[in-house]
């Protein structure tokens, strides 16, 4: 199956949370900066550089059980934000829907005027 | 059309505007419909799409719909402009006000749920002592109920439950899978029941459909779309309306129309707040109280059923919906809340991603072996009507036509919270009987609004000091002028009002047509 960089998801979620409200914006700014400077303390790299392994050692909050209350923990909730939407932009990508998964069709209302 | 008197003005085309406008037209009554939207088209104004050729990948365009959680990017375009049609809350108590502004109203998007209320919702107060009783009893909407389901295709299946009166129903013939028969054998083994939904059947089942074409069919219907109504005229010499000043929608031009009767069926909160700023029928300053909904908890519970793992369920263990009616505080008491709750319930969806602690890779893999292996639940709460839930004119904020907006205030109290939390006991128990696995249980309300089932602020009664409408929803103060919707709610249990709102339409429509041809009105 493709997976998120396939889909293009980056460079998708980077034009959404550019256009979204400056709450979003936030969460993900600080998350991200939050993500690239716990993995400099610990590994001298940035996040994208790390491996596998060493990127789960900073994924520890997404696998807590999920509950209905949100994160107090600003990171964890922006963990929590980003599984969902890069997932989502994952499946409903053209990638996902040329191997016959996702990205599927629905009835769209258009514009009134 | 401005030089012409109607017999009788219907703002709003949704179910209640919509089934005014089909009983009246029926008995060759001249009506002139208002709407403050669009013509809808069910053919044209509705393609084809690829999610991933959407703009915004299916998540929508972001900010746009801040209170309608219900939008996505492929209906977006239905629901009302939060921008052009602002209201305001105090942020402590946020309230989702979801709107549709085109002709059908929000009939076009309805869940297609069709419950009848019964005697424990009419007369309430006599059960548990709390609030007022309606002005009617069941007895009164039951021949209108029995009109109204053959109309909307009723699916149900009948079971002489007294707190879920049965109706007029394609007969609901579907079996149960092996797992809903696991659940439906925990319920009853604690005297809790279930029934098969009841819900409006047909490809597209709305005003639009369903109660408008009868209506134009007559000749006696004239609908005027992007008509935004500003104001209810009264005439200064008998008190009486008379019409109605509005804005067309496009053009800004102002414009009044006439007509003997004035029936108002513009959605709830819309039709109060029309008479809010009309300055009528509030001689008895109840008028914007007594808001209430149905709360929801949507995803109460979130199980699987293990043995449907990995695709290994045997034929038939999957799949099929159901309804838990109100059983508390029948017979009964529960000790931390009065009146009670109802539960949709499935099987065989996929539990949500958000569900497993994974990601990458091992998400991937739990998400593929849990692929149709859910059962999942949601409440509907009854909430009590509160003098103290209102709206009101917010002088400060106008529309896009300078119409003064709406405040809204609306808490839910511990009756609603102990009854939420009775309820997602109640399903951890019933799951965990079935044997399912409970993934996530919670009783986190919705904000009161976002189930759409907002009723009350214009509500029906005995006393004219205290309500705004008598028995047939016409006005205390003014006796042409009529509201049709679910504002006339005095109590609204459990169960999704739109049945309810076509019942009542209807016998009112019906006491209209009598109340002109004997010269009252």
């Amino acid at each position: 199956m493709p997976g998120a960089l396939d889909a293009h998801a980056p460079e998708f979620l980077d034009f959404l949370v550019g256009e979204s409200p400056a709450s979003v914006q936030t969460l993900y700014r600080s998350g991200l900066d939050t993500l690239n400077s716990r993995a400099t303390a610990k590994y001298r790299r940035v996040f994208a550089a790390l491996d596998a392994g060493q990127a789960d050692t900073l994924l520890e909050p997404l696998r807590l059980a999920w509950t209905w209350k949100e994160p107090a923990d600003s990171f964890a909730n922006f963990l929590r934000h980003a599984k969902a939407d890069v997932l989502t932009a994952t499946v409903n990508s053209r990638e996902w829907n040329a191997v016959g998964r996702g990205g599927g069709a629905g009835t769209y209302w258009l514009p009134a005027e | 059309m401005a030089a012409q008197t109607y017999d009788v003005l219907i703002i709003g085309s949704g179910a209640s505007g919509g089934m005014t406008a089909r009983t009246l037209t029926a008995k060759g009554i001249k009506c002139l419909m208002l709407d403050a939207g669009p013509p809808t088209n069910y053919d044209q104004d509705r393609v084809s799409r690829k999610v991933y050729d959407l703009p915004y990948r299916g998540f929508g365009q972001p900010g746009r719909f801040p209170h309608v959680t219900q939008a996505d990017e492929f209906n977006a375009n239905v629901w009302a402009d939060e921008k052009q049609n602002p209201y305001t809350y105090d942020l402590a108590d946020p309230y989702y006000w979801v709107r549709v502004r085109r002709i059908g109203g929000r009939t076009l998007v309805w869940g297609r749920a069709s419950w009848r209320l019964s005697d424990y919702e009419f007369k309430a107060k006599d059960h548990d002592g709390f609030g007022d009783n309606w002005p009617i009893s069941y007895s009164d909407l039951a021949p209108y109920y029995d009109k109204a389901e053959p109309l909307f295709h009723v699916s149900g299946r009948k079971e002489g439950f007294p707190q879920l009166p049965d109706g007029v129903f394609i007969e609901d013939t579907s079996t149960d899978s092996l797992s809903m028969q696991r659940f439906l054998g925990a319920a009853k083994a604690r005297g809790i029941p279930t029934t098969k939904p009841r819900r409006s059947t047909g490809a597209l089942a709305s005003s639009l459909n369903y109660l408008l074409p009868d209506a134009l069919a007559t000749g006696n219907l004239t609908i005027v779309p992007n008509a935004v109504v500003r104001q209810i005229t009264v005439d200064k010499n008998t008190g009486l309306v008379n019409g109605a000043n509005f804005v067309d929608r496009h053009s800004r031009e102002e414009r009044h129309v006439s007509a003997r009767v004035v029936v108002v069926g513009a959605g709830c909160l819309e039709s109060t707040r029309l008479l809010l700023n009309s300055g009528i029928a509030n001689s008895s300053g109840v008028l914007g109280h007594y808001l209430f909904d149905q709360f929801y908890v949507k995803g109460t519970i979130q199980a699987i059923v293990p043995e449907a793992r990995n695709g290994k369920g045997a034929p038939g263990l999957m799949g099929g919906s159901g309804y838990i009616p109100r059983f508390r505080n029948l017979d009964t008491k529960a000790k931390d809340f009065i009146r009670g709750y109802s539960v949709d319930f499935g099987s065989g969806g996929t539990p949500n991603a958000k569900y497993f602690p994974l990601y990458g890779e091992a998400l991937r893999k739990a998400l593929a072996s849990h692929r149709g292996t859910g059962f999942d639940a949601t409440t509907m709460g009854s909430v009590l009507p509160r003098f103290e839930n209102f709206v009101k004119i917010d002088p400060a904020v106008k529309d896009a036509w300078n119409i003064p907006a709406l405040h809204i205030q609306a808490r839910y109290t511990d009756n609603e919270f102990n009854m939420a939390r009775d309820a997602m006991n109640t399903l951890d128990e019933l799951c965990n009987a079935a044997g399912f696995e409970v993934l996530e249980k919670h009783d986190r309300m919705v904000p009161p609004g976002e189930s759409i089932h907002e009723l009350g602020t214009c509500r029906m009664g005995e006393n004219p000091k205290t309500s705004v409408l008598n028995k047939w929803n016409q006005s205390h103060d003014v006796k042409n002028l009529f509201v049709v919707d679910g504002s006339g709610f005095v109590v609204g249990g459990s169960q999704n009002p739109t049945l309810t709102i076509l019942a009542l339409s209807m016998r009112a429509s019906e006491y209209i047509a009598e109340q002109m041809r004997s010269g009252n009105i």
